[in-house]
């Protein structure tokens, strides 16, 4: 389904959101050089955001919004990226991403059987197994180059 | 001359094109992955110079930070993210490119435009460094200004559709700039109670989050890739896209110039210098409408640009000792290991090994154009042959990786999520990423300058007046009018020739 809404009302909403919470965040004892700058910005966007509204009540336009594909698929990208952040936080970087790439490659290889089946590939218990072990190295490499070579401390949680 | 002369016959060994072929790679690589960084690369590296000679050492160091600049094309052409913020200008065209099924055609004349851009960098470092040096000097606090400001009034070029949903998405990038330690007071600034963010948002962490994850999402929800192989095409030739850029002279010589002067001015960074670059391309092209659209004049103009800067953040670091730029503060450190001293003297006292070093950075300019097109090709089929289902989770885990290892904190990375879905939402809203990226990148420079030139100004009656107090600055103010107007005085002009042109015909 189709979202169709005046999208001048809705970055108006997010920048009067914004400057509400950041406007509260604002300490008094701030110095005035350290003060003034993010003031001026604020005032800036709550400006911006006004000018926003009058020009969506004037033009009263509805756009598409979300329109790239499935709505639900956009939701589990998110989901999954937040989930692979506190994982490897949990369990490690190497166990938390084989884990996750594992869902996820499954996950998107299925929904482009769905989507361009003439492209997807059909998977085999073999390509299963070669698909595990690939993914499987490619963590490793990674982990490998990161922490060995550019000496990058990777998130070591339960496992590593 | 003698020693310009010693210089270059200093590099041209087999040792050297050996060291510069293996800096490329090393650059390369780096430059594509968004999150590592030539000043990662060039710190890791700094230890293995020890065992060289300081020629080769050096050698080797100029031409991984001169790959890493340009690598970052590549990422910003098929997979819509710059691998280092002097890449987003590039991405503007490069991308819709791709998407066009010109991915081939993009990376080689990308790889063409940072040649030549390199390379008139390396002849205005050759020749030029001393009166530059002069003209860095010039600029203080207001020029600072200036030139954030010059920057940020490109947010309403960037901008496709409603130009306030652009300066909104600038103001917002500039809120964001203001997270963690002021650059002035010194005072932190909104923490929300966690001590986490002291650090503020890390502007390489934010690029991932605006360029890669909204990336990331549409590939997931369309489960289509945007970068098309080109089937129907013949391969690009190197001889015909390098015809196609060349033809344009006017573009990479302005490019490489703005690219020289934006290096030269420390802090200013590269990134600056390809926004900067491709805004004039666009207002000065025939065709300005394609540009955002798939445009080569503002790929070139972007590439040729950010690869000038390159050289041009080497003068104010051999003449001056002043390291323009977080790479060149390591080269700073690299060359006083080798018992060089950056300054006034560095010329006379070492000048083999100085002009050995420069004239390296104009062979490793050269060199990006075999191995950037050997290294382009491959990665282009890479993202085009590879399964989605392996595609998408690895550039979901890049980005994780990228944004940890900027400082070893998954407060970073949780900070690129928020970013990146705020991001999505933001361009489903009409709200260009790249605009919420330039406040980001600009608002910092701004603040600094707009706050040291008010104290400055704090001895005369009329403290703003500093502000346009010098001939650069008042130069740099009127061209900062003419962006803001020019496009609309130009529309109102074209209005009335068009109706003129119809009456009379």
């Amino acid at each position: 389904m189709l979202v169709r809404v005046n999208t001048h009302f809705l970055v108006a909403l997010t920048g009067f959101i914004l400057f509400a919470v950041f406007w509260f965040a604002q300490d008094e004892n701030w110095q005035r050089p350290s003060a003034a700058w993010p003031e001026t910005i604020l005032y800036g966007i709550a400006i911006l955001s006004a000018i926003l509204v009058v020009q969506g009540s004037i033009l009263k336009s509805r756009e598409k919004i979300f329109a790239d594909g499935s709505k639900k698929r956009a939701l589990i990208a998110c989901v999954a990226l937040i989930a692979w952040s506190l994982i490897i936080q949990g369990l490690g970087f190497v166990v938390g991403s084989v884990l996750v790439f594992m869902v996820m490659a499954f996950y998107v290889a299925a929904v482009e059987k769905k989507v361009s089946p003439k492209t997807a590939i059909t998977m085999s218990p073999g390509k299963v197994v070669l698909w595990l072990v690939a993914i499987v190295c490619e963590v490793l490499v990674l982990y490998s180059v990161f922490s060995k070579v550019l000496l990058v401390p990777l998130p070591k949680g339960l496992f590593f | 001359m003698d020693l310009l002369y010693k210089g270059l016959v200093g590099i041209l060994t087999i040792d050297t094109f050996f060291l510069i072929a293996l800096g490329t790679i090393i650059g390369l690589v780096i430059g594509t992955i968004p999150g590592l960084t030539a000043t990662m690369a060039l710190a890791l590296l700094v230890p293995f110079t020890f065992a060289m000679d300081a020629l080769n050492g050096l050698v080797m160091l100029g031409a991984v930070y001169t790959a890493a600049m340009y690598g970052g094309a590549f990422t910003a052409i098929l997979i819509n993210t710059p691998g280092t913020p002097g890449a987003i200008a590039t991405m503007l065209d490069g991308h819709p490119m791709a998407a066009k099924g010109e991915a081939e055609r993009a990376i080689v004349g990308a790889t063409v435009a940072s040649v030549c851009g390199g390379v008139a960098g390396f002849v205005a470092l050759l020749f030029l460094a001393p009166v530059l040096s002069l003209f860095a000097l010039r600029f203080g606090p207001p020029e600072y200004f200036w030139v954030a400001v010059l920057g940020l009034a490109l947010i309403a070029g960037l901008s496709t559709g409603s130009i306030f949903k652009g300066l909104l998405g600038g103001g917002i990038g500039m809120l964001l700039g203001t997270i963690g330690i002021s650059p002035v007071g010194g005072e932190a600034r909104f923490l929300f109670g966690t001590s986490q963010l002291q650090g503020g948002v890390e502007l390489i962490v934010a690029l991932i989050g605006l360029f890669a994850v909204p990336e990331y999402i549409r590939l997931t929800a369309t489960a289509v890739r945007a970068v098309k192989p080109n089937e129907n095409s013949k391969p690009q030739s190197l001889l015909s896209v390098t015809k196609e850029v060349i033809y344009k002279p006017i573009n990479i010589i302005r490019s490489s110039i703005i690219g020289v002067i934006i290096g030269l001015i420390p802090g200013a960074g590269n990134n600056v210098a390809g926004l900067l670059a491709y805004s004039e391309a666009k207002r000065s092209s025939r065709t300005p409408e394609m540009f955002g659209k798939g445009s080569m004049e503002g790929l070139v103009a972007s590439e040729s640009s950010n690869n000038a800067a390159v050289p041009g953040s080497m003068v104010p670091l051999l003449t001056l000792g002043v390291p323009g730029s977080p790479p060149a503060a390591v080269l700073f450190g690299a060359l006083m290991m080798h018992g060089l001293t950056p300054g006034t003297r560095l010329f006379t006292d070492s000048g083999v090994l100085t002009y050995g070093f420069i004239f390296s950075l104009g062979l490793a300019a050269l060199a990006l154009l075999p191995v950037g097109m050997i290294f382009g090709r491959l990665i282009f089929r890479a993202v085009t042959k590879v399964p989605l289902g392996f595609l998408i989770p690895t550039i979901a885990m890049m980005t994780i990786l990228g944004a940890y290892s900027m400082r070893n904190s998954m407060t970073d990375v949780f900070i690129m999520v928020g970013v990146g879905i705020f991001g999505y939402v933001m361009r489903n809203f009409g709200v260009s990423p790249a605009t919420i990226a330039l406040g980001l990148i600009l608002g910092p420079i701004a603040e600094q300058g707009f706050a040291q030139a008010m104290l400055i100004g704090r001895a005369y009656d009329y403290p703003f007046l500093v502000l346009l107090q010098s001939p650069l600055s008042i130069t740099l103010a009127i061209i900062v009018a003419i962006t803001l107007i020019g496009p609309f005085v130009m529309k109102v002009v074209r209005r009335k020739l068009n109706a003129r042109k119809t009456i009379l015909g």
